[in-house]
């Protein structure tokens, strides 16, 4: 019975720290390159962090399922920036319960807060997570108000009962988020400096 | 583990639908539901392989790869699942893999998909579509041919395409990941790895869990803490009492767990929380996953039956560890070899010196040989002899502290050798016996040739008939110069290049003629079948130079030239292999030569005048005779010898229209023949008074076809040795 009001303790406190984590699909992995950040700029044709608004299923003429969200974009690192942006990703249920995964393309929630490293968008408009799950941070505030980026694929939080911080879990990457950003940025300073070395003079 | 998030407790939350146990393996489910992903019709799951798979594979070989991936787990013990090759073309050439009708494995190389635009890093992904209550309607295998380079013969820094493609079909089949690091469905693949070619236990703990055909055992516990309370998600592992691990599963948020699919025997058991090198974010949503706990044994050794369940004592887990083994960085399973010694490096935490490595089987010895905190350095002795399959290897800390990496090493034989394939050569229609030898041959090997494979002991399959020698008789293969891979069921394998051409074999019906002078020059014409472009003629051995292929059926040589003597062995090879013999004699007496017949036009009984050289007495005219062939004919009425130049012949009866003319030495079988050179009248010229049948008449050399003729003409060049000798 203790362990039982622990745990439900632990579920009160993952649900403050993060909430959206109660309802995603769990990483179900097809084959992708182990990539770093550096990897996942180069990569990618669009890094953005923002929240999702809504997360719209649809059935496709040739019988695919995806999904269209729509984003709140705060910031872009890679790509247009633009306030609103739509990307679709393959994968999702419908109305009806049919539904449709790609094995370790993670899907997203309404109301995340999630740091995406997209690629280029193909022939129907559908993107992937770079390196599939790898493509995707989650963004979680700490009860100090202090923010995470987390990447995993399930509906997983760790917990610190005592400080409500994120623990460390293995096959989970919990970065502190001011690091991650950091990061990225240095990356898209690569990215530009090599851009520019290549542009025609 | 103590990162720097670190705290002592650690809990892992998911979502608050939790099963009422939780069994061996991970099976996919259903985001919405929690349905369990599933086949309604296990036993013919239909699948079909893209004809034109990868462009990194001309030779097709992705053939024989997805078919030994899918034959993999077709041979599950204890399953019912079955996938069913539908081998029709018109199957093969559909690429519409988003259909429903057809469950494809493609090789996208233009990004037709959608899911490899550039940049993705995906290499291979696996679509299912499925229903509310979890039955599967469709799934496909689709390779990121765009971006990555796939491969099926080891090339360095290339996907292998059996070990993809295996993780992939236990996706299809409705699998998700496994936390053991030697199964196909751990999480990470990585281009030098192919032992996920062949299942481990928990594989098959999975699909028998999934599809059961059989009774099996089962053992069932609850994982607490000293203070009796429970742990919910604690990975619990069986082991053999070889020291293989048979399979593992998750507790539920209860501490139940239940390990299944387990044939009768002996197994101890041991829990260890879910966190390196594969975690809770590697699996299904619906558990209840803490890992604040150390490794624990159960102490005991616990017996099942067939479809016994048995329930064994309260596995009560230590506190937990700092230290931990492996990372997703290490690409498991380790391979370790048959009677030789590996050295290794793993990853982790906590590894310290002071520490103490052990491995599953006491008989494997296991040596630290450097301890560097975040990995150790090790070499691992494995008896010759040693039973294959997966070991755990475990840590032990100076204060009691432990870490099992389950699944982490893989014993497997050494790869096999293969020195030499006989013949080298055989025909594309099969029926060649091929024997193979060499080394490390084990018993359920597979051949593959082509787009052959040859398993052992199954019906138009190959024997192992021991560790050096393996027979087969080939079928039907796809023509062309192939390696002969030997594959061991753990994966590893051996191969000699190119050493073995199937082809269409040529056959030589007929030489014309059969002997020629010695200086050369002779043109020779050679009618058979399955004369390839590009193939050679050798005459004792030596290249004929001037060769000409007309068609696949006929060939003119100008001969060389040679020492005199024979009939020699006149061979010819199509590119690649595959020879037809024959036989041709140099003799001393130069060819005839015929240039003209006058007049050139006759009626039966007329005379005529046949200019030419190297005439002789023995010089035979037939007229009407396949100038290809020397066969048919009709010998002229009568001969006169006039000089080496001029011969006078009889017209003979039973002729129409336009009529070879061939002469030739009775004594040495020299011959030359002028098409259309004489020309008879026809029915209608004749008012319908000839009615003879042309060239339907068997001349005397017509019966040499065959191999009488070498004996004819060894007589031939006899008599005209004892003639000269006599001379």
């Amino acid at each position: 019975m203790r362990t039982l009001l622990t745990l439900l303790a632990f579920g009160a406190l993952s649900l403050l720290v993060s909430r959206p984590l109660f309802t995603e699909p769990a990483v179900r992995a097809g084959t992708a390159l182990r990539m770093d950040v550096p990897d996942l700029v180069e990569a990618a044709d669009l890094v953005l962090e923002g929240r999702v608004l809504s997360a719209t299923p649809v059935e496709t003429e040739e019988g695919l399922i995806e999904t269209e969200y729509e984003l709140a974009v705060d910031r872009t690192f890679r790509g247009d920036d633009v306030f609103l942006r739509s990307v679709r990703l393959p994968g999702g249920v419908l109305e009806d319960g049919r539904g449709m995964l790609l094995a370790g393309v993670p899907h997203l929630r309404e109301g995340e807060d999630a740091l995406l490293f997209l690629s280029h968008a193909g022939p129907r408009g559908v993107r992937l997570p770079v390196g599939l799950a790898q493509g995707r941070y989650r963004i979680v505030t700490r009860l100090d108000g202090s923010k995470l980026a987390v990447r995993d694929q399930s509906d997983l939080g760790l917990v610190d009962p005592s400080t409500g911080d994120l623990l460390e879990a293995d096959g989970l990457h919990i970065r502190d988020y001011a690091e991650l950003v950091a990061e990225i940025e240095a990356s898209m300073g690569s990215v530009r400096s090599q851009a520019q070395a290549g542009a025609p003079k | 583990m103590g990162g720097a998030w670190g705290g002592k407790l650690r809990v892992a939350l998911v979502v608050a639908v939790v099963g009422a146990l939780a069994f061996a393996h991970v099976r996919l489910i259903h985001p919405s539901t929690g349905a369990e992903l599933f086949w309604s019709n296990p036993s013919s799951i239909s699948v079909v392989i893209n004809e034109a798979g990868s462009d990194n594979l001309p030779d097709k070989s992705h053939m024989t790869a997805l078919r030994n991936s899918i034959d993999e787990w077709n041979r599950t013990p204890g399953s019912s699942a079955r996938l069913v090759e539908n081998i029709s073309p018109g199957q093969q050439a559909r690429t519409d893999w988003a259909s429903d009708s057809i469950h494809l494995l493609y090789f996208d190389e233009d990004n037709s998909s959608g899911y490899f635009p550039s940049g993705s890093g995906t290499v291979a992904i696996t679509p299912i579509w499925f229903y509310a209550g979890g039955s599967i309607s469709d799934a496909d295998v689709l390779f990121n041919g765009k971006n990555f380079n796939f491969t099926t013969s080891g090339q360095a820094g290339r996907f292998d395409v059996q070990d993809i493609a295996t993780h992939e079909l236990g996706h299809l089949l409705g699998l998700d990941h496994s936390g053991v690091a030697g199964a196909s469905m751990y999480p990470y693949v990585d281009t030098s790895v192919v032992l996920h070619r062949s299942l481990a236990g928990d594989d098959i703990g999975g699909m028998r869990e999934v599809y059961p055909d059989g009774s099996f055992g089962r053992l069932t516990g609850t994982v607490r803490r000293a203070d009796n309370s429970t742990v919910a998600g604690a990975w619990v592992s069986a082991r053999d009492s070889d020291g293989r691990i048979v399979g593992g599963g998750l507790a539920n948020n209860l501490g139940l767990y239940t390990i299944e699919g387990l044939d009768p025997g002996d197994y101890t058991l041991y829990a260890r929380p879910l966190d390196q090198p594969v975690s809770s974010a590697n699996l299904t949503s619906g558990h209840v996953v803490v890992t604040d706990f150390g490794a624990t044994h159960l102490p005991g050794v616990y017996t099942v039956a067939a479809g016994q369940t048995k329930g064994v004592s309260d596995l009560i887990v230590g506190p937990d560890a700092t230290m931990s083994l492996g990372r997703s960085s290490d690409n498991f399973p380790l391979r370790v070899v048959q009677g030789q010694t590996t050295n290794l490096t793993i990853h982790g935490a906590g590894l310290n010196p002071g520490s103490v490595l052990t491995c599953s089987d006491p008989s494997v010895t296991v040596s630290a040989i450097s301890w560097h905190g975040s990995l150790v350095t090790l070499s691992v002795s494995v008896p010759a002899g040693e039973p294959r399959g997966h070991l755990d290897l475990e840590v032990s800390g100076p204060f009691g502290e432990r870490s099992i990496l389950p699944g982490g090493l893989e014993v497997t034989p050494p790869d096999p050798v293969v020195l030499t394939v006989s013949p080298s050569a055989g025909s594309d229609s099969g029926g060649t016996s091929m024997v193979i030898k060499g080394n490390h041959f084990e018993p359920g090997a597979r051949v593959v040739i082509g787009d052959r494979i040859y398993t052992d002991g199954e019906p138009g399959g190959c024997q192992v008939v021991d560790p050096t020698t393996i027979l087969l008789s080939t079928g039907a293969t796809v023509p062309g110069v192939h390696d002969v891979v030997v594959i061991d069921q753990s994966g590893v394998e051996g191969r000699q290049s190119s050493a073995f051409t199937s082809a269409a074999i040529p056959t030589i019906d007929t030489v014309f003629p059969l002997a020629g002078n010695r200086l050369g020059g002779t043109e020779m014409v050679l009618r058979g079948d399955n004369f390839a472009t590009g193939l050679e003629v050798r005459i004792d051995g030596i290249s004929q130079g001037a060769v000409t292929r007309d068609s696949g059926e006929r060939v003119v040589v100008t001969t060389n030239g040679g020492l005199e003597g024979g009939p020699y062995l006149l061979e010819l090879e199509n590119p690649g292999g595959g020879v037809a013999t024959s036989a041709f004699a140099y003799v001393r007496p130069a060819d005839p030569v015929v240039t003209g017949l006058q007049p050139s036009e006759g009626v039966p009984g007329d005379v005529v005048t046949l200019s030419g050289a190297n005439f002789s007495p023995q010089t035979q005219v037939l007229f009407g005779a396949d100038p290809d062939t020397g066969i048919g004919g009709v010998a002229a009425d009568s001969i006169e010898f006039l000089g080496p130049g001029t011969l006078e012949v009889t017209l003979p009866a039973g002729l129409a229209g336009d009529q070879s003319v061939l002469v030739r030495r009775a004594d040495t079988g020299q011959a030359d023949v002028l098409e259309a050179g004489i020309s008879y009248p026809t029915s209608s010229d004749s008012g319908g008074a000839c009615t003879a049948s042309v060239g339907l008449e068997r001349g005397p050399w017509e019966a040499l076809r065959g191999s009488a003729w070498m004996l004819v003409l060894g007589i031939l060049v006899w008599m005209r040795s004892r003639r000269l000798e006599t001379a």
